[in-house]
């Protein structure tokens, strides 16, 4: 998927950031726009829906984290953290708060647009592949790109339905962390695992009927996940 | 800088231990005390025993005199039979000058033997005793004038003097006894009274060691709990100066990073952009160089402040342990330099990955920079875990240095900061490993980095 008519909104409040990513992604063939404050983003958000959110989490008038929930609440963008360090608290807190990825200072351009073209990458059938998977009471269609549980639709994010699909196609085998930050996130050795694990945890909240007790999204001790039905 | 104020203390004295000095200084003690005990108690026994016998000599003679006296009154009177009828005990003798001769009982002292200033004493009418030798030992001689009449009486004192004997010797062996003991109690007390030291000296270690948050439990004692609270607010402040020096370190370096991160940028915006003209490609071929460089030294720096901001504790994740470090080892290089042994391909382990990444990306980046470039990287079966050899075609390390380059800001190299070595010593640490360097067979440097695993 080409980058073309793919809209970025940045929020940073340090302009040689905005500056210089904006001049990258501009210059990769993305819509860039930009703000400040957590205010001045949110209120681009509704007015120019973007397609990725890069969210800093140190702004001004609010922490980046509360941003990332108000974001969250309203849409299903996909947000990327920017984290000044790999500080665990900072990561996992990120991440809890809906972030669909994370990224540590300092940013080069070009890791930056690996991850954004890995989280606007669908989930769409592959070449001869089934484009329905059923794990009892949920059906996931791929093409379709939405899951029913007893016929109901639910309300997954881009990067939620990815991480269920990937564990539907491997039709009951285990799924380890690697291989999901390999195939969800487009990482390759250096991905960091709890980004699974979070999103792991947020599916189970949306598709499991107790989550604390999860039937389809099963934890293989040592080695990852696997769907069961 | 200060020393312990020891004013009874010379040079020498000095070189001996606290210890030692104390041990010493309680067993004088020990030996002192009896021995002054004794002496004292010597002298006023033997004091007061040869002053009852000499009182009970001068009693017995007098009383003798009195009974010569009365019979020597009488009419023509057998002076020898007059002394034998006096009372007497039987080792002692009695001698008597009565009209110009020598009488004496049977047992008598010549009166020649007798010391002549004391002869011309009593002679002269004067009452004396005098303890004096004879040929048989220590005696105590009265001589009492009686009516023109000399009366002298020997009393010998070799009962006294065993007795003088045993009890010297006793306090002797009392003595000695009590100094041995005293040594002994000395030596405990020594190390008992220093005992409290051993946790200030392990905690000094520590300290020393890097340990920075080591500090000293109360120990209920006043004095103690004195060196407690001053050792403990030296390492409070020790902590926290090297905390400040790590968070001026990593502030400094984060403002430096956006800075960075903003040129490396732009760098790579002009990079991917159409050729530049071709006396400016020399150029900025350099600057992009020295632009990578130094945010190298940047993130290291970061990396060093990154233990007093919080981040020390591990992210332990599951990997496949020779995959991982193939895929630091091979971006690092740029090429595939990665040999995982067979035993290994599938090993997992939990590792924190971040730090794992890190300390490969620097032994591979030491070995391009510094050790003409890595050879290979290899990893092999050690214990639940790996052993990584990271080997390089460079001079090798000298003996010498082999520990200090693992120490921050140990570089003799021109380039480099000194900070790499370092954090995959503390990255490799944090896990239960360890990190050395040797030579590689065939010339070059081997550095090895232990990863015992789980369990071990």
């Amino acid at each position: 998927m080409g980058a073309m008519n793919r809209r970025v909104l940045l929020i940073d409040d340090d302009p040689r950031i905005r500056q210089v990513l904006g001049l990258a992604l501009r210059g990769e063939g993305y819509t860039v726009d930009v703000a400040e404050t957590a205010a001045a983003g949110l209120a681009t958000l509704e007015d120019n829906p973007p397609d990725v959110v890069l969210l800093d989490v140190m702004l001004p008038d609010e922490d980046g984290f509360s941003v990332c929930r108000r974001i969250r609440s309203r849409s299903h963008v996909p947000v990327i953290m920017v984290t000044a360090r790999t500080d665990s608290h900072d990561v996992v807190a990120g991440l809890e708060s809906g972030a669909d990825d994370y990224v540590s200072k300092p940013l080069m351009a070009k890791e930056l647009s690996a991850r954004i073209r890995a989280l606007l990458r669908r989930a769409g059938p592959r070449q001869d592949e089934t484009e329905t998977f059923t794990v009892g009471e949920l059906t996931i269609r791929l093409r379709e790109a939405e899951v029913l549980r007893d016929g109901i639709p639910l309300s997954l994010t881009h990067t939620e339905f990815k991480l269920l699909a990937e564990l539907a196609r491997e039709q009951g085998g285990v799924c380890s962390r690697e291989t999901l930050l390999q195939r969800v996130w487009g990482y390759d050795y250096f991905g960091d695992s709890r980004i699974v694990d979070v999103h792991v945890s947020r599916l189970r909240a949306k598709v499991e009927r107790d989550p604390s007790h999860p039937r389809h999204v099963v934890t293989v001790r040592g080695h990852g996940y696997r769907l069961v039905p | 800088m200060t020393g312990f104020p020891r004013p009874w203390t010379d040079g020498r004295w000095r070189r001996v231990s606290l210890r030692t000095r104390v041990e010493l200084a309680l067993a004088a003690t020990a030996v002192l005390v009896p021995l002054v005990l004794s002496v004292t108690v010597w002298t006023v026994v033997t004091g007061y025993v040869v002053g009852q016998r000499e009182r009970a000599a001068l009693a017995q003679a007098e009383s003798n005199v009195t009974v010569v006296g009365s019979a020597l009154e009488r009419p023509e009177p057998s002076v020898p039979d007059v002394l034998e009828g006096l009372p007497r005990a039987t080792d002692t003798a009695i001698l008597l000058r009565h009209r110009g001769e020598w009488y004496g009982t049977s047992l008598a002292t010549d009166p020649e033997a007798l010391p002549s200033a004391f002869l011309d004493v009593v002679t002269s009418g004067t009452a004396a005793s005098q303890r004096v030798e004879l040929g048989d030992g220590p005696v105590l001689l009265v001589g009492l004038p009686v009516g023109g009449m000399t009366y002298i009486q020997v009393f010998p004192l070799v009962e006294l003097d065993e007795t003088h004997r045993t009890l010297s010797a006793a306090l002797l062996g009392l003595s000695t006894a009590a100094a041995a003991a005293g040594v002994l109690l000395g030596r405990v007390a020594g190390r008992r009274a220093l005992a409290p030291l051993t946790p200030v000296i392990e905690a000094t270690r520590s300290i020393a060691a890097g340990n920075l948050t080591t500090r000293l439990d109360a120990a209920g004692d006043p004095d103690l709990d004195e060196v407690a609270r001053a050792f403990n607010s030296t390492a409070e402040r020790l902590q926290q100066r090297v905390a400040e020096d790590e968070r001026f370190a990593g502030d400094v370096s984060h403002e430096m990073r956006t800075t960075l991160m903003a040129m490396l940028n732009a760098f790579e915006l002009v990079e991917s952009g159409p050729a530049l003209p071709r006396r400016s490609q020399e150029p900025f071929a350099l600057l992009g160089r020295e632009l990578r460089r130094f945010s190298v030294m940047v993130e290291e720096l970061l990396e060093i402040s990154r233990a007093g901001d919080g981040d020390g504790e591990l992210v332990l994740e599951q990997v496949v342990i020779g995959e991982l470090v193939a895929a630091a080892a091979d971006r690092t290089a740029g090429r595939p330099v990665t040999h995982v042994s067979p035993r290994v391909e599938r090993r997992r382990m939990r590792v924190d990955k971040r730090r794992i990444v890190r300390a490969v990306t620097n032994l591979v980046h030491n070995a391009e920079i510094h050790g003409s470039g890595v050879v290979q990287v290899a990893v092999e079966p050690y214990a639940q875990g790996v052993r990584i050899f990271v080997d390089d075609a460079g001079p090798g390390v000298p003996p010498d240095r082999r520990e200090r380059i693992f120490q921050r800001f140990a570089t003799d190299t021109p380039g480099g900061v000194g900070l790499g070595l370092s954090i995959v010593a503390r990255h490799v640490s944090q896990h239960g490993g360890a990190v050395w360097v040797g030579d590689r067979p065939g010339g070059g440097a081997r550095f090895v980095v232990e990863l015992p695993g789980e369990g071990s």
